[in-house]
Formats: structure tokens, C-alpha cells, sequence
């Protein structure tokens, strides 16, 4: 499991180096040099709770959306590996390398590669959702959402990490929370951290639709 | 100390009705009974075995083992679609979201007369302990009961549960009372 104190620590740093509401890594490549084939590439989530099935969602989506990969969506992936979501076991930062796939799980990974056949495995976690509520004196309450947002992507058939993602998301209710579904602002929260994502893997990748 | 307990088990559990019968009059058409999860996460699968075990004590239904479970559905566990819109921190319950299809078949793999789906999508922690209360995490379910043949819903569930934070086991004491709810609105209390 992801040790819980390094991942913070790096967080909380980036939070106070960026100075600003959510903060980290938000898609960067391991090696500057290495160029990102715009070929394949599957989406899966390494968490089971709803909020890992929406992030998976979102980023199949927007990578589909916005990039010249071919992404596999998350229906078919649920075909392809009847288990599906699965548990992908993370592991802390080491040696300023950060792979959150533990390599226990890479023989797993490699195996429903080889099933969807994607020259790309992109697995993403979001952990600890948390909801903070302030209320004031005067009456009425506000609440804040938050959410870690790990990745990892892996290039086929080597099985070797080609990109890392860590930062944090926040997302404020508003007065029309009233007027909103349940899960409205942790879904916008997730939606966003998505289409951040695809915006730097763009930047970075030089992938975009239209290049 | 059992105060604080009591106290705890009364705002989770029994604040609300933990299952209701959605086919009144009922009476059961059969005895055999399978609790099942919805999702592929820890907390479902859990769950899953603890209302099974809960569910044999209390009641008169004879409930496989989730052993017999996995023998007979291929792949088990697997993700099928739930009751809700989304659930994060609540559960945005819409019943007719259920892919009532996948229920059908997991209903003709197991060949039970009723099957309870159960989907616990989030555990949520919200502030700290304090001397007097212990505030435990809190791990959110909702569930459907269907009847064979054709699957047709007869009871629904919405409930909390309370897990221990140093084992993350749910509270055996808080799935016993959704069990005996359940028997006892389905007639089969023991």
C-alpha cells in the first residue's frame, strides 16, 4: 500500500511551493526524452471505490475526446477482465523515482495488456476523498471536497513505467449545492483532475487531436 | 463505555429501517438464499460474508456460504451495475439503475430462490475521536432483494454500518441487526 506519510509529505509540499488550492504533479514523463507513441492506450483504475471508477471514466473519456490515441472504454474493459476493478497495489516514492505500481503487480498488469492489446496502460487511483464542512455563527454550512490523484502510465511490451502523476484537487460547494445532485462537486472535482491530466499529457505528448 | 456503544449502534443502524418489503403480502417461496456483492471492493466482499453468516443465524433461509458463491458464478467477484447515481459520501439511491439483466443471470448461476445484491461504494470517516465518543468510520449500503424465477425485486435496503478502523471489519453487532430486520419482515425470523 501506499505509505501514507510520503505521498503526503509530497503533496503538502508541492501545496506550499504552489501556493494555491490543489497542487503536485500533474502528468509528467519519466524520461523528458522519451516520446509517447500516439497509438493505443487503456485506462484502469487501481482503486475499487466510486470515486476510482469516475476518474477512470472521465480520463478514458477525455483522452478519447481530446487525443489521437485509440482508448479503449471502460465497458470493454470491464468485458475483457471480468474481475474488473481490481486492486492495484501501490508502493511509496523511492529514490525520487515515483512508480505507485507496486512491481508485485506488474505480471497482473501485463496480463490484461495482453488481453486489450494497447500499446499504453494508464492506471490511475484517487485516494482519500475527504468532505471538510465549515459552518458559520450566522447559520449555513459549506463544504470542501479533496482528493489525491495518483497515475501511473506503462508502455507495452516492455511493462515500464513511462509517466508519473501525484497532486491534489479541491472543489467548494456553493449556495446552488441546494439546487444539485449528491455527488455533483466530487464529480466536478474528478472531472477536472481528468481533463487536467489530458491538458499536460498533451502539452507533453504532442498528441492532440488537430496536430 | 456500553452507553457510548449503544449510543453509536442507535445513530447508525437503527435510526431508519434498514430493509423494506417492496411485494406486500409476503410470503417466502422458497428457503434458499444468496447474499452477494455488487462491486469487486474489500468492504462489499466483506459485507457480503458477514449479512451471509448473520443471515443463516437469524433466519430460516438457508444461505450460501460465499465459498458456494464463487463455485458458482463465474469470475465472482464482478462489478454489476448499482442503484445509485453516484456515491461518494451519500448514496444518490436510483433504484432503476440496477442492470437487472446481470442480476437475472448471476440469479440462474447460483440457482437460489432469493438473492440479495449488496453495493457498498464508499467508507467515509468524518472528524475525530473524542474521550467520550469514538467515532468510527462509517461504510454506506445499498441493497436489493429479488426473487426467482424472472428476478423480481421484492425488498430494498439503504443502510450504515460502523467499521473497526484497527481491523477495517465491519461491526458484526450492526450486520445482526439488518439481519434480523430482514427476517423478520420476510417472515423467516428463527
Amino acid at each position: 500500500m501506499l505509505n501514507q506519510r510520503y505521498p503526503q509529505a509530497l503533496i503538502a509540499l508541492a501545496l506550499f511551493l504552489g501556493g494555491c488550492g490543489g497542487g503536485g504533479t500533474i502528468f509528467v514523463l519519466k524520461d523528458p526524452g522519451y516520446a509517447v507513441k500516439p497509438t493505443s492506450v487503456t485506462v484502469i483504475t487501481g482503486g475499487s471505490e466510486e470515486s476510482d471508477l469516475k476518474l477512470a471514466e472521465y480520463l478514458t473519456q477525455e483522452l478519447r475526446d481530446r487525443t489521437q490515441l485509440k482508448v479503449i472504454d471502460q465497458e470493454e474493459v470491464s468485458k475483457a477482465i471480468p474481475s474488473y476493478p481490481i486492486a492495484v497495489k501501490t508502493v511509496e516514492e523511492r529514490n525520487g523515482e515515483v512508480e505507485w505500481v507496486d512491481p508485485a503487480e506488474k505480471p497482473r498488469l501485463q496480463k490484461i495488456q495482453a488481453k486489450l492489446k494497447t500499446n499504453y496502460v494508464f492506471v490511475v487511483w484517487s485516494k482519500r476523498l475527504k468532505q471538510t464542512s465549515y459552518c458559520s455563527n450566522r447559520g449555513g454550512c459549506s463544504n470542501t471536497y479533496s482528493a489525491d490523484v495518483y497515475g501511473n502510465m506503462l508502455e507495452y511490451p516492455s511493462g515500464q513505467i513511462v509517466s508519473h502523476t501525484a497532486f491534489n484537487r479541491r472543489n467548494s460547494d456553493s449556495v446552488l449545492a441546494l439546487f444539485r445532485s449528491k455527488g455533483y462537486y466530487v464529480d466536478e472535482l474528478l472531472k477536472k483532475s481528468a481533463e487536467d491530466i489530458v491538458d499536460e499529457f498533451i502539452k507533453i505528448t504532442n498528441t492532440g487531436k488537430g496536430k | 463505555m456500553r452507553l457510548w456503544t449503544a449510543i453509536g449502534l442507535s445513530l447508525v443502524v437503527s435510526g431508519c429501517a434498514t430493509f423494506h418489503l417492496t411485494q406486500e403480502p409476503f410470503q417466502p417461496k422458497g428457503k434458499k438464499l444468496a447474499v452477494i456483492s455488487g462491486m469487486t471492493n474489500a468492504s462489499s466482499l466483506s459485507l457480503a460474508e458477514v449479512l451471509g453468516d448473520e443471515l443463516g443465524k437469524a433466519s430460516r433461509f438457508q444461505v450460501l456460504s460465499q465459498k458456494q458463491v464463487a463455485q458458482s458464478i463465474p469470475n465472482y467477484p464482478q462489478l454489476v451495475k448499482g442503484p445509485y447515481k453516484s456515491a461518494y459520501f451519500e448514496i444518490d439511491v436510483d433504484y432503476a439503475k440496477t442492470d437487472l439483466a446481470r442480476v437475472r443471470e448471476l440469479q440462474q448461476h447460483l440457482g437460489v430462490d432469493y438473492l440479495y445484491v449488496l453495493w457498498a461504494p464508499a467508507t467515509v470517516t468524518r472528524g475525530g475521536s473524542t474521550l467520550f465518543f469514538k467515532n468510527y468510520p462509517i461504510t454506506q449500503i445499498v441493497a436489493q432483494l429479488f426473487e426467482s424465477p424472472g428476478g423480481k425485486e421484492v425488498g430494498r435496503s439503504q443502510y450504515a454500518v460502523r467499521v473497526d478502523d484497527q481491523t477495517h471489519q465491519v461491526l458484526s453487532e450492526d450486520m445482526r441487526r439488518v439481519a434480523l430486520e430482514l427476517a423478520e419482515k420476510t417472515h423467516t425470523l428463527k
